[in-house]
Order: structure tokens, then C-alpha cells, then sequence
């Protein structure tokens, strides 16, 4: 004559937090370039645009923490890309890389403008990124292109050199 | 009225000891039972005990713990600090330290292990409802139903992991609420990790543990924002990473281990992500995909 009342044998799982986390920290990457970098003279005008090109979790990201925070005196406005589109003219042009294959036409779509790309591929800083996520020891860092910066007239602040990786 | 005279002969002992003589109100006390008359019968009992030479009685002893227990099923089951239910336990001890012969054992026994349980119930129930200031209420609840339990050291084994599994459910619970405070989400993973002890295969602990260490690493990273610093996030971001590697040996198990679910596959799949680890987590994406298509 046992009484388990409330006993049970069944599975019960905690709730997984379903949030990218690769995204977020990705997105905090993007944000601390445009707070820890210098535009030249004519591009702090108006909005201080990011695009985020094929990753929908970055951008929600970017456009939940950082949408609206300033630059500066300019304010952040994040867009979403999901097809390419001719005429770019974001301060950052973030392509995932679910979307590599159109890194040389954007590439020619920014040349001369002071657009800072950054991608997340092995081997994008060699096809003209300034900067580029990778994976260091399971954590996202990133290695930076000084003469891409250059050419774009965009100057890292010390906390961006500091922590690049090679 | 069958079910009644058969009471009766269980309470009085009459089927082990053969007839053998019972005291006269240990008898009237038994009879009240059988027509559920437990107030008049306690009161009877006590009397009993208090004009007769009843201490070194176990038949008396079994018949006023049964009619205590049947007093806190009828006025005190929902109280854990029930009276009837303590006295109960305590007549029965009695009755089994003078039943020298083990004449009424079995029925000692069954009585034990009701009371028994219903501290083990009371555990669980309030391991679901405890907070920082209560959060030793269960263990509490718990000894004494181990005090008394008389059953297999297998059940036992699968009883000590449900209340363990219950208590980190309880941790869990209060540590979602603050995150910021590691104090539950520590004990959340010592109840998980005693689960273990007891079944290293344990799919409920084995992907729980995966979930909660996976969880805190996302926590941390939540709380990055536009005031974190460069260094704070790269700081952050490698505790995270600490806490993915703890959690991937056990969605591992849960998933080597258990019945394949979405969950499991889920939790592996977020894990490998969350360590840059794509190719893995397209693969068992794909997989999961494929083997739970919903038509």
C-alpha cells in the first residue's frame, strides 16, 4: 500500500535559451568598430548606417541592442539585407558568409567609398575585407587588414588594434 | 461490514497471534477503528496506556500508530508539520522495537512505509514551491522519509533520484528568476551531478546539466551591450565558452544515451553552435530535420 502521489519517471527537460550567441557576440564586434574607429570628415553626416547582409540573427541583434545608439554625433541605424543590391553607402557592410559569392561585386561596389566590410569566412581578408571573425580556441575574434582600412581612410582606434588576432 | 471485521483482525493481531489474549481497551480501541471512530479510539488508546501495563505492548503500540496515522490522513494530510503524523511514526517504532517475534511486522511495515511515503511526497511537493528562506524544508522532509522507509535499496535508489532531480528542478526555478545569482544555479548542478552519482545514463540529469551550463553561458553573453567594453566582452566571451565545454559532455550522453527527441538533438546541435562549431550543427540539424519531419 505505497502512495506516490506526485511521483514520476517522466523526462523533464529545463528550457533552452534558443538565442545565437555566436550572432550577439558578433554583433557587439560590429558595434564596438563603429564606436572605436574614425570616418573621415564627410561621412559623419546623418545616420551612421550599418548593413547587415544574409544574417538575420546579427541584425536582429544589432537592431535590438545597438538600433538608435550614438556614433559620435551620429545615430546607429541598422538595415537588413537579404538580396544584394548595387549602390551601397553604409559606413560597415557586414556579409555573412551564406553570401560570399558576392563579396568581388560588392568589393567593387565599395571601392573608393569609406565602407568598412567585415565577414565571418576563412580567407575574406585576402579577397579585400578589412575585417574578419574567426574562431580562436571556440571563441570569436577577429583579424584586421590595416592597408583595407587605409585605402577605405578609416582609422582603428587602439582598442580595435589591441585585440586582433593574426 | 466484511471490510470492517477484517480491520479488526489485522488490528488486533488475531491472524498472527493465534487468539492470544489482547487487552480489553486495545480491543474496544480497534473495534472504534473498524467503524472509523479514530478520535473516540485514540482517546480510549491513551487511556489505555495510561491505567495498563501497555509500554512493552507492541500490539498496543501498532494500534494507537495506526490510529494516529488514520487521523492525519483524515485532519492533517496537507500539513507538513502534522502532529498525528509524527506521533504516528513514533508509536510504530515502538511497536517494532518490542515485536521482538515480528508477530505484527508486516503490518508494522505497511504502516511505516505509508507514512514514510507521504513525508517522501511532501518532499517533492515542496521542493516545487521552495525559495532561498524554505530551500532546506525538503531535505528535511526527505530525511525522515528515508528514517522510515523499510523498502528495496533498488526503489530507494530510484526514489533518491527523483528527489534529487525535483530539488535541482527547485534550483533551477529560483536561479531563472536572478540569474546574477550563482547560488541556486550551483546547487542546481550539485542535485543534477548527485542524479549522476546514482545513474551516470540519467537522460533527465544528462540533459539538464547540458541545458543549465549552456543557458549560463548564454546568460552572460545576454548581458553584453553597447556600455561593455572590448576587453569586458572578450572576457565574457571566453566564461561563456567555459561553460559551453562543461555543457557538451552531457548533451553528448543525453544524446548517445537517451530516446532521440527534437530536445536532444536541439540541445546538441545549440551547443556545437554556440562553440563555432558549424559544420556539426548543420549536420545534426539536417538530421533532426529529416528524422522529426512533421507532415
Amino acid at each position: 500500500m505505497l502512495f506516490i502521489l506526485i511521483s514520476s519517471h517522466c523526462l523533464f527537460a529545463q528550457q533552452i535559451d534558443e538565442g545565437d550567441s555566436r550572432a550577439m557576440i558578433q554583433a557587439n564586434f560590429i558595434y564596438q568598430f563603429a564606436v572605436n574607429s574614425n570616418w573621415p570628415a564627410e561621412m559623419k553626416k546623418g545616420k551612421f548606417l550599418i548593413v547587415v547582409y544574409g544574417n538575420d540573427a546579427v541584425y536582429k541583434h544589432m537592431l535590438e541592442k545597438y538600433g538608435m545608439k550614438p556614433v559620435g554625433a551620429q545615430i546607429i541605424e541598422v538595415v537588413a539585407w537579404s538580396d544584394y543590391k548595387p549602390g551601397i553607402g553604409s559606413h560597415i557592410f557586414f556579409i555573412d558568409k551564406s553570401k560570399k559569392a558576392d563579396l568581388a561585386k560588392i568589393m567593387k561596389d565599395v571601392k573608393g567609398k569609406s565602407t568598412l566590410v567585415v565577414t565571418n569566412w576563412e580567407g575574406a581578408l585576402g579577397s579585400g575585407a578589412a575585417i574578419n571573425f574567426k574562431t580562436v580556441d571556440n571563441s570569436i575574434r577577429y583579424e584586421l587588414s590595416e592597408a583595407a582600412l587605409s585605402e577605405k581612410k578609416i582609422t582603428p582606434g587602439n582598442k580595435i588594434l589591441q585585440w586582433k588576432v593574426q | 461490514m466484511k471490510h470492517a471485521f477484517f480491520l479488526l483482525f489485522i488490528l488486533l493481531g488475531v491472524a498472527n497471534l493465534g487468539f492470544a489474549q489482547v487487552n480489553a481497551q486495545v480491543a474496544k480501541a480497534a473495534e472504534l477503528c473498524a467503524e472509523k471512530k479514530y478520535d473516540e479510539a485514540l482517546a480510549l488508546i491513551e487511556e489505555g496506556f495510561k491505567s495498563n501495563d501497555l509500554n512493552s505492548d507492541p500490539n498496543a503500540w501498532y494500534v494507537k500508530g495506526f490510529i494516529l496515522k488514520e487521523l492525519y490522513k483524515q485532519k492533517e494530510a496537507n500539513q507538513r508539520q502534522s502532529s498525528y503524523r509524527y506521533r504516528s511514526a513514533a508509536a510504530l517504532k515502538k511497536a517494532r522495537e518490542f515485536d521482538a517475534n515480528l508477530e505484527f511486522a508486516a503490518n508494522i511495515d505497511a504502516a511505516f512505509q505509508f507514512i514514510a511515503f507521504t513525508y517522501f511526497n511532501d518532499a517533492l511537493l515542496r521542493s516545487a514551491e521552495m525559495d532561498s528562506e524554505s530551500e532546506n524544508e525538503p531535505i528535511d522532509l526527505y530525511k525522515k522519509f528515508e528514517e522510515l522507509y523499510k523498502g528495496s535499496e533498488a526503489e530507494l535508489k530510484d526514489l533518491k533520484i527523483e528527489f534529487n532531480s525535483k530539488m535541482a528542478e527547485g534550483h533551477y526555478r529560483n536561479w531563472i528568476k536572478n540569474t546574477e545569482d550563482n547560488h541556486h544555479y550551483e546547487l542546481c548542478l550539485d542535485y543534477y551531478s548527485k542524479v549522476l552519482g546514482l545513474d551516470n545514463r540519467n537522460c533527465t540529469a544528462n540533459l539538464n546539466l547540458a541545458i543549465v551550463n549552456y543557458n549560463q553561458g548564454v546568460y552572460m553573453i545576454r548581458k553584453i551591450g553597447a556600455q561593455t567594453d572590448m576587453m569586458d566582452l572578450i572576457s565574457i566571451q571566453d566564461e561563456s565558452v567555459k561553460k559551453f565545454k562543461s555543457a557538451i559532455p552531457y548533451a553528448q550522453q543525453a544524446f548517445a544515451s537517451c530516446t532521440p527527441s527534437p530536445t536532444n538533438y536541439k540541445v546538441l546541435m545549440f551547443v556545437n553552435r554556440a562553440l563555432g562549431r558549424e559544420e556539426e550543427f548543420l549536420r545534426l540539424k539536417k538530421e533532426s530535420e529529416k528524422k522529426f519531419k512533421t507532415n
